[in-house]
């Protein structure tokens, strides 16, 4: 960006001469290349390619094999390139990122409002509504919004015409709502089954399987519901077969109520009373990791988009951010009181709110950062926190109704068409749907490393000897490493040859040794045969 | 610069203005907005795998019109369109392959014509069990094809075209001697022969045109270099040869077709050990022909199948095998390398893609770009078992599935028992050689 904007800069300039020919050729820039030149415009820096390099560190590996390490150098090679290809390539997304920059300071909705501009002015709207505390989702393009309230009144609008799509009563009492793969879907969890409606309010499943229901989550690459339980089990649906793939129950002390997902890799996060972090995934009967974050009841988690974060908050009002790779605690931080909710936003944004307090913290996991960002009072205690995918907004649920709040740098500017599409016709969508489902990651694939995959499988050798200890009873030993021979004579072909040897010559010794205490063993049987019938003879024999 | 900027979308940048026109796609392709890519990307590479089994059509089509068995095939060496064959009752033909249609027929023998040669300047030459070999002017509108007759005194067996720049009337025949002609003289310009056999085939190496290899009847293959007075070197096999090819980009390749159901390359430098051995047909390999590319191979088998190998492969590709199409005669590849052709038993010839999933026709470039991610997608997960268990799928006919399942069992015993006789005999008592070196069982000068 700021060699894009030093540049229509120069254009501005008066030393530039203006055309006086209208078909004049080109001029060869090889040619114009003065120092004057470069120095106006400033050296354009590499693009480095970092956020779009998938593999953070280099695939090394150490081989004799000549043939894998080439392999290996030209697919770091073709993945920098790719990399910074792709970094070039930015100049073309339509959008660009919200941000608000001063660090040190503490924004108030008053001073981002008198920055915005009409459009962004639409998309702060409330509204009140008077049947129960409301639960406020928006579907994964962010262009429509769910909003269920407690005593049974679900309604569902787009958000950026506000036009409401559908409202209906479900007459019962609502514990959790959610969107599933699309705006066409919603899973509503009522006082004693879970129901699926469409997106004109018509009853299509009744999910018996899950009753009691407490709190839900969607994983969206799966097509997994997951849901917790009042009776404290965990159950896994499969909305494109819809069928119930896993039920357990969870074994930890108190009540299910704080659920969240890890986006990179589709496992769940619950959390206990005990303060406990637990990590789900439908392949396990046990918990896959268990966090000790907090001394009292934990009462909200998130993890980051990128899957790095998670934030934790407890009764004892402190906020903790953990790194999930390493499991340490990066930092902890004091807030008045617990925060009831967390959430991250697309770009690492995180709000939280307590009592009728909604906080923005920005890049929360420094030492240096120890005030929010931005500050917001509420009339009434939030229920959800959600943040609009796609959108600089963050939309809250409280027993008033829904209101939505401008939160510069939380959504992704730019979404990919071929996933997301806030502007998606009906085709797209049908056609999007389709090929989701087509992608859809099967459930054998969620572990805590997604990568699992397309990683090199470096202990082969290993195994294999183990199993040619069972087989043979003989495991070569592979570090033998031959004289360093010269004049032509160390190439690598002929080392590997002298290794193969090395390790051929202890197994023929080794079968020599095995045929000796063979022919060993028989002599002795063929003694203690004798000696067995022995006493069948007659003592005079 | 502002301290907040806040996000603005255009929806204009995201909407089309008019239906004429194509939806606006934009892609972010940053990791954060890719969660989970390996899996989805995994998923991705089986399901191209499995539209590559269900697109896999390769028959084309049938050149229909020979009334007895297609002995010979061959392709014009620089006309995409020209195919000329012979049959098993001296007949021979000049074929289109767009309209798959007969342009020109000629009676050429009396009885079976042995072998047929086509020239870049549209000559043939034939060869028959008439004894005779003929040279016919092979354009579609000349008035008389036949250009000379020549009368030999044994049988001949097949025949080659010496593909020196100028010239295209020096050939090579073999029957019970290998003769180097020129058609304007009635005598051969050179004869070779090494014992006492007759010769089966002959062909000529299309880069080192001086060389020429062929299969003789005591089970040998004889290397020749027409400037010389006497053939060059003797490679003994197990079983006799049928058919020779010379790889057309390694000029040091040459594959032969031998009856105990296996092709073995060689590289002319080092004749001691086989360079690939090609295993997989069930009965006797009649034909073989290089591609183009000089990466692939096909091969006609009496076992009713032609299969395509790839170069220094041991184990075949591809299997292309039809109820009507009985013993397979002879193969060849087209000049582009896409297709492949094989004459049998039944008189007819079969067009055949070489890749069988390839869509024809023209394609736009959305299609090229989608097929070209979908072959990269199976590339990079090709290890994978689920997509590799899918790639190796084929249909093969019941006999041809049996009796590959019979010989398993024979090669795994055979092995097993030389392992057991070197394992447990004194170290050094058992030659231990390695299969590409058993297959010759001698070399001469």
């Amino acid at each position: 960006m700021a060699s894009k904007r030093a540049f229509l800069q120069g254009i501005q300039d008066e030393n530039i001469e203006p055309r006086t020919r209208r078909f004049e050729e080109p001029e060869n820039p090889a040619k114009k290349a003065s120092k004057d030149e470069k120095d106006r415009f400033g050296p354009t820096p590499a693009p480095s390619g970092k956020e779009f390099l998938r593999d953070e560190k280099k695939i090394n590996m150490k081989t004799a094999h000549i043939r894998l390490q080439k392999d290996l150098k030209t697919v770091n090679k073709r993945a920098k390139n790719a990399s910074q290809k792709a970094e070039m390539l930015k100049i073309l997304e339509p959008t660009e990122y919200g941000a608000m920059r001063k660090t040190g300071k503490i924004y108030s909705q008053k001073e981002i409002e008198s920055v915005a501009d009409v459009q962004t002015m639409q998309k702060k709207f409330s509204l009140d509504l008077d049947m129960g505390p409301y639960i406020a989702r928006y579907d994964s393009s962010g262009r429509h919004l769910l909003l269920a309230g407690e005593l049974g009144h679900v309604a569902m609008i787009d958000h950026y015409t506000k036009m409401p799509k559908c409202e209906f009563s479900v007459k019962e009492k609502i514990s959790d709502a959610i969107f599933l793969q699309n705006e066409k879907l919603m899973a509503i969890a009522q006082k004693k089954w879970t129901y699926v409606y469409d997106n004109q309010g018509t009853e299509i499943h009744c999910l018996k399987k899950t009753d009691r229901v407490n709190k839900m989550n969607y994983l969206p690459y799966h097509f997994l519901l997951a849901s917790i339980n009042r009776l404290n089990y965990l159950s896994y649906i499969d909305i494109s077969i819809g069928k119930e793939i896993y039920c357990k129950r969870v074994s930890e002390e108190g009540s299910l109520n704080v659920i969240c997902n890890n986006r990179t890799n589709g496992i769940i996060h619950l959390g206990h009373t005990t303060g406990t972090v637990t990590l789900w995934s439908p392949n396990s009967d046990k918990f896959v990791a268990k966090m000790l974050c907090h001394r009292s009841n934990l009462i909200s988690a998130s993890v980051s988009n990128d899957g790095k974060y998670m934030a934790t908050s407890s009764q004892d009002a402190s906020l903790k951010i953990w790194d999930l790779r390493t499991w340490k605690c990066l930092t902890t931080k004091r807030l008045p009181r617990g925060a009831h909710q967390l959430q991250y936003s697309q770009r690492g944004l995180l709000a939280a709110s307590f009592a009728n307090v909604v906080e923005l913290w920005k890049h929360p996991w420094e030492e240096e950062c120890r005030q929010p960002i931005m500050q917001y009072k509420t009339a009434l205690v939030p229920t959800t926190l959600e943040f609009c995918p796609y959108e600089d907004v963050l939309g809250i649920g409280s027993k008033k109704g829904f209101e939505s709040i401008l939160a510069p740098g939380a959504g992704e500017p730019n979404p990919d068409s071929w996933q997301y599409n806030p502007f998606q016709t009906k085709k797209q969508r049908a056609e999007t749907e389709v090929r989701m489902l087509l992608e859809k990651a099967p459930v054998d694939t969620i572990c805590l490393d997604p990568n699992l995959l397309a990683k090199l499988d470096q202990d082969a050798a290993e195994v294999f000897d183990e199993e040619q200890l069972k087989r043979v009873g003989f495991k070569p030993d592979r570090k033998f490493e031959p004289r360093v021979r010269k004049r032509g004579k160390g190439k690598t072909g002929a080392k590997e040859a002298r290794k193969s040897k090395m390790r051929e010559a202890a197994f023929k010794k080794h079968l020599v040794a095995k045929r000796e205490k063979e022919s060993k063993q028989k002599i002795v049987k063929g003694e203690q045969a004798k000696n067995v019938l022995a006493r069948f003879m007659k003592k005079d024999d | 610069m502002e301290d907040i900027k806040i996000l603005s979308r255009n929806p204009s940048h995201y909407k089309r203005e008019t239906k004429t026109e194509l939806h606006p796609v934009h892609r972010n392709i940053s990791k954060n907005s890719n969660p989970l890519e390996t899996v989805r990307e995994y998923q991705r590479a089986l399901n191209a795998q499995k539209l590559e089994r269900v697109m896999a059509k390769p028959f084309v089509g049938a050149l229909e019109g020979h009334t007895d068995g297609v002995s010979i095939i061959a392709r014009h060496p620089s006309k995409l369109n020209v195919l000329w064959s012979g049959s098993q009752d001296g007949q021979i033909r000049k074929w289109s392959l767009t309209s798959r249609k007969t342009t020109k027929k000629i009676q050429a023998h009396d009885g079976w014509v042995r072998g047929l040669a086509v020239s870049k300047t549209d000559k043939i030459v034939t060869v028959g069990v008439d004894k005779q070999i003929k040279l016919w002017d092979g354009d579609e509108f000349s008035d008389s094809p036949e250009i000379a007759t020549i009368i030999g005194k044994s049988p001949f067996t097949s025949c080659d075209f010496a593909l020196i720049k100028d010239e295209s009337s020096k050939f090579i025949t073999s029957s019970s001697v290998v003769e180097y002609w020129d058609s304007t003289r009635s005598d051969p310009i050179r004869r070779w022969q090494w014992g006492h056999d007759s010769y089966n085939r002959v062909k000529f190496n299309p880069v080192e045109t001086d060389l020429a290899c062929t299969t003789v009847s005591d089970k040998s293959v004889v290397l020749y270099d027409v400037r010389a007075d006497e053939p060059m070197k003797k490679l003994k096999l197990d079983m006799q040869s049928n058919g020779i090819s010379w790889n057309p980009q390694q000029a040091m390749l040459f594959t032969v077709a031998n009856e105990d159901n296996n092709l073995y390359t060689f590289d002319i430098r080092n004749l001691g050990s086989a360079f690939a051995i090609h295993v997989d047909h069930t009965d006797a390999v009649l034909d073989v022909d290089w591609s183009p590319t000089g990466r692939e191979l096909v091969s006609a088998s009496y076992d009713r199948t032609v299969r395509i190998f790839q170069q220094g492969k041991n184990r075949s590709r591809e299997c292309y095998h039809i109820k009507r199409m009985q013993r397979v005669f002879s193969c060849a590849f087209s000049g582009d390398a896409q297709y492949l052709m094989c004459g049998s038993d039944e008189g007819n010839i079969r067009l055949w893609k070489t890749v069988a999933w390839a869509k024809t026709g023209v394609l736009n470039f959305r299609q090229k770009q989608s097929l070209q991610y979908s072959e990269a997608l199976k590339k990079k997960f090709a290890h994978h078992n689920d997509v590799r268990r899918i790639a190796r799928h084929r249909h093969l006919p019941k006999t041809i599935y049996k009796e590959r399942m019979k010989m398993q069992t024979m090669i795994s015993s055979r092995k097993r028992k030389e392992r057991n006789l070197q394992a447990h005999s004194k170290p050094g008592a058992v030659e231990i050689k390695s299969i590409a070196e058993r297959v010759v069982e001698e070399t001469m000068e």
